[in-house]
């Protein structure tokens, strides 16, 4: 009985320094995973006050632009058949942005467009990173129809701490059907 | 002075403590995996797998296991772990790759020294992945390691 446990002691001896630093390495991380809705929070509150409407400048914004797109979806109704060429829509629209920014905006359909559609309106409208917002874009979806401020997509975007004006952008190119 | 007798008599109640933490730490991980939708992406669907392992593994350790089991359990353990320093690093190269989309260091995001970028993605500072939090299943695995480390299963095996 008595070597067995020497023999413990021994392995143990070795051991407990080892198994003692991963375990505290594993409860820093723990600690870090518990941190982490804080650390997403800040950028949160600022999406659901835009998405919500609440009194700020990106809301202000927001309320422009959603005014500006329905006259937009008016004004060019091939704006469809316009998503269906990209390549026809991102050599058209800096002419049109330099006529008439309002109508400028091409929206793609944020639910079912390609990535490749949503990047060909995202070009069209003047957005940098295109490609990278069109897939940020399709990995988060679904997006509510009823939810014509575009909560959903605010809240996961701004977890890339976008610019103001390119989320603004991003929102106006897109509709919802 | 703690004797043999009372250390062995500690030893199942510390096991099955590791495997009640291990299981806590699956139990929250998966609240907060759902809240996070962690699976958008193929790649994420890896913690949900590993979550699975964990479980298994801690049923393994569980009773009266046999030799067999009891190393399987440490097998899955060490691949919880290493999926979870896996983990660790998607999460740093997401951030990295999302450096050109932040508002401040988007503009200049190629112009900075590569230290300074993969500083910014492994801080947080660009990106939307926490870095450290895969660590928190690599915790999991460890539960189930350490409660697999003179097992008395093990120990009855000849040449023990």
């Amino acid at each position: 009985m008595t070597a067995p446990n020497t023999h413990v002691t021994r392995s143990r001896r070795y051991l407990f320094p080892t198994v003692a630093l991963l375990a505290g390495a594993m409860l820093l991380a723990g600690c870090t995973v518990s941190s982490t809705p804080s650390g997403t929070t800040p950028s949160a509150p600022a999406t659901s006050s835009a998405g919500s409407g609440s009194v700020s400048g990106g809301t202000a914004s927001s309320a422009t632009v959603a005014q500006a797109s329905p006259v937009t979806a008016q004004a060019s109704p091939a704006s469809a058949a316009q998503v269906s060429q990209p390549a026809a829509v991102a050599q058209s629209s800096p002419v049109a942005a330099a006529a008439s920014p309002a109508a400028a905006t091409r929206k793609v359909d944020a639910n079912t467009a390609s990535v490749a559609e949503l990047q060909a309106a995202f070009e069209a409208n003047g957005i940098t990173q295109a490609a990278r917002w069109a897939r940020e874009v399709e990995e988060y979806r679904p997006y509510p129809t009823n939810d014509q401020t575009f909560g959903k997509l605010r809240q996961n975007l701004a977890k890339y701490n976008p610019a103001p004006d390119v989320l603004e952008k991003i929102v106006a190119s897109l509709s919802l059907s | 002075m703690i004797g043999a007798t009372s250390m062995d008599a500690a030893a199942p109640v510390l096991r099955r403590g590791l495997l009640g933490l291990a299981a806590l730490t699956v139990a929250g991980l998966c609240v907060e995996l759902a809240v996070e939708h962690h699976w958008t992406q193929p790649s994420q669907i890896i913690a949900w797998v590993a979550l699975a392992i964990v479980v298994l593994a801690i049923v393994l350790v569980l009773g009266t296991p046999s030799p067999g089991r009891v190393r399987f359990a440490r097998i899955l353990a060490i691949a919880v772990i290493l999926s979870a320093l896996y983990g660790c690093w998607e999460h740093i190269e997401s951030n990295y790759d999302a450096g050109v989309l932040d508002m401040i260091y988007g503009d200049r995001w190629e112009s900075l020294p590569q230290s300074t970028r993969w500083w910014l993605a492994i801080s947080k500072t660009v990106g939307p992945s926490p870095p450290i939090a895969p660590g928190t299943l690599a915790q999991a695995g460890l539960c189930v390691l350490l409660a697999t480390l003179r097992h008395p299963a093990l120990l009855k095996e000849p040449g023990a």
